[in-house]
């Protein structure tokens, strides 16, 4: 038998297992896991709410399908879903206030749905930065998710109660949505794997929109093979969803274990390297030493146009994110935060030349990294310039820039966003002061087995993955 | 910030420049560069296309 606390240090993929060997039950799962959140969550603050009764009964037909040996795939998996899905029986919130008091959804939202017919435990749903606008996770209304890692430093956002509870091993997964970074920024600051697949690879019906052309819904989970589990089961055309795409969805498990031997890797270096922490630049030469010595070659590709990825992801969330969200709020707008208000209100001076320039340059950029695929099979960045920097800061300081906070950690991630490019974050060391850092992976479109396949090898080689808080 | 209707306390102005004032700035820069050979991103339709060639 495994033992209850146990169960949540293993992986999807080892909890799977024990559940068919019969070692643990889903029942047995579920309740380690709901007694973890009841123990931890005071002090993480990942949860806005947790559905014990549901959980329950749906652990309990897991049970009933493992002994008829007619399981899904991810039968009796505890997930937890960013509140910004529709769950069905709970209130979506969007991280804000001004939503809290909103009717309770009487459907889910597609991408829940696909859990729940493969088999997964919703067990709740998780804090992110008001709106999902904003990558720090920091939420004055509703509360700030800890970042198990470091205390007083952000979480990460927009998922940032997704990478906090998945970081505090509350839940083995968790959904994100990711406009800017959602998914891999909090990925990296609380050092696990989160990816973003390719624009339009999972359905976002019943999802909040924030910004049409930039939004992706995708998985938070320890390892790279989790996210490929879980991945399989997500994606896929939704009639629901017209922006999803009619691409083959392949099985992401069995593309793991490959050797990288052969495996071309681009680094668009000077980008990287104008605006980088130095301990965040050394943690991701040593990343690509490690790729290196797995078999990859490494080389520099050229992007020129990502020196443009601020006024471009400006241009197009403040402009996308003002029609998505204005007409909505406006009635509310006694109670939202500050920083949303900021970002609505400034949506304003973006005129129809500026998003339409940023528009046309995003084809630029994206042929430009197309280029670049075309003689290299992944592109790698840090996912990050800097680690979790400390809750209020507005500013930071790199190498010789004076950037502004959210700016700066959009940097890497955003250019994936602007192209719709599957994107991996994964750990890859630690700050002098025990902050995680994030390495990304990027692959052409609907390429995710070749990301996840490269990240899993990094993972096979190393061991930050392996790493928990000290805070645990 | 009146000036562009930003409707936002002006306490806030030192905040709003200092996170958002280089970003704004740039929007012109884009809106300047030659894009003359560029169409549109469109994404939904871009990268399907791609992965079927």
């Amino acid at each position: 038998m495994t033992a209850a606390a146990e169960v949540l240090d293993l992986s999807i993929a080892e909890v799977r297992a024990a559940l068919r060997a019969r070692t643990t039950t889903a029942i047995q799962v579920v309740e380690a896991c709901l007694a973890r959140i009841a123990e931890r969550d005071a002090r993480v603050h990942a949860f806005v709410g947790v559905q014990r009764d549901a959980a329950r009964a749906a652990a309990r037909e897991a049970d009933i399908a493992l002994a008829r040996g007619n399981a899904g795939p991810l039968t009796g998996i505890p997930v937890a879903v960013k509140d910004l899905f529709a769950v069905r029986g709970m209130t979506c919130g969007n991280g804000s206030a001004a939503c809290s008091d909103d009717p309770p959804a009487a459907a889910d939202a597609g991408v829940v749905a696909r859990l729940r017919a493969a088999g997964a435990v919703v067990v709740g749903t998780t804090h992110l930065h008001e709106l999902a606008f904003g990558p720090t996770g920091v939420n004055p209304a509703l509360g700030t998710p800890a970042n198990p890692w470091a205390e007083g430093h952000v979480p990460g956002g927009s998922s940032s109660g997704s990478g906090a509870a998945v970081a505090a091993r509350l839940v083995p997964v968790a959904l994100g949505s990711d406009t800017g970074g959602s998914i891999r920024v909090p990925a990296s600051f609380c050092g696990i794997a989160g990816l973003k697949p390719t624009y339009g690879r999972v359905s976002r019906a019943g999802m909040s929109p924030l910004a049409w052309t930039l939004d992706h819904v995708g998985p938070l989970a320890r390892t790279v093979e989790d996210l490929a589990i879980v991945l399989r089961e997500i994606a896929g055309h939704d009639p629901a969803d017209p922006s999803s795409a009619r691409v083959p969805v392949p099985d992401y498990a069995v593309a793991l274990g490959r050797s990288l031997a052969g495996t071309r890797i681009g680094v668009p270096r000077r980008f990287c390297a104008a605006v980088l922490d130095t301990e965040v630049a050394t943690a991701f030469d040593a990343a690509l030493a490690a790729l290196a010595d797995a078999g990859a070659t490494i080389a520099d590709v050229g992007v020129p146009t990502l020196e443009h990825t601020s006024a471009m992801l400006g241009a197009t969330i403040l402009s996308e994110a003002g029609s998505a969200l204005g007409r909505l709020l406006a009635a509310r707008r006694d109670r939202l935060g500050i920083e949303a208000r900021i970002y609505l209100e400034l949506g304003k001076v973006v005129t129809a030349r500026h998003y339409l320039a940023a528009s046309r340059l995003r084809t630029r950029l994206y042929d430009e990294m197309s280029t670049a695929l075309a003689n290299v099979d992944l592109i790698a960045t840090p996912a990050t310039p800097l680690a979790a920097p400390r809750i209020g800061e507005l500013t930071v300081r790199l190498g010789d820039a004076e950037i502004g906070t959210v700016e700066a950690i959009c940097r890497f991630s955003g250019p994936f966003n602007l192209t719709g490019l599957p994107a991996l974050a994964l750990p890859c060391g630690f700050t002098g002061d025990g902050r995680p850092i994030g390495l990304q992976l990027v692959g052409r479109p609907f390429a995710e087995a070749d990301v996840l396949a490269a990240g899993d090898a990094y993972q096979r080689v190393t061991d930050w993955h392996r790493r928990r808080p000290p805070s645990l | 910030m009146a000036a562009a209707g930003i409707d936002l306390p002006a306490e806030l102005a030192n905040v709003v420049v200092t996170t958002a004032g280089p970003m704004v700035t740039a929007l012109d820069d884009l809106a300047a560069l030659d894009l003359s050979d560029l169409e549109p991103f469109s994404p939904a339709r871009r990268l399907s296309e791609d992965a079927r060639s």
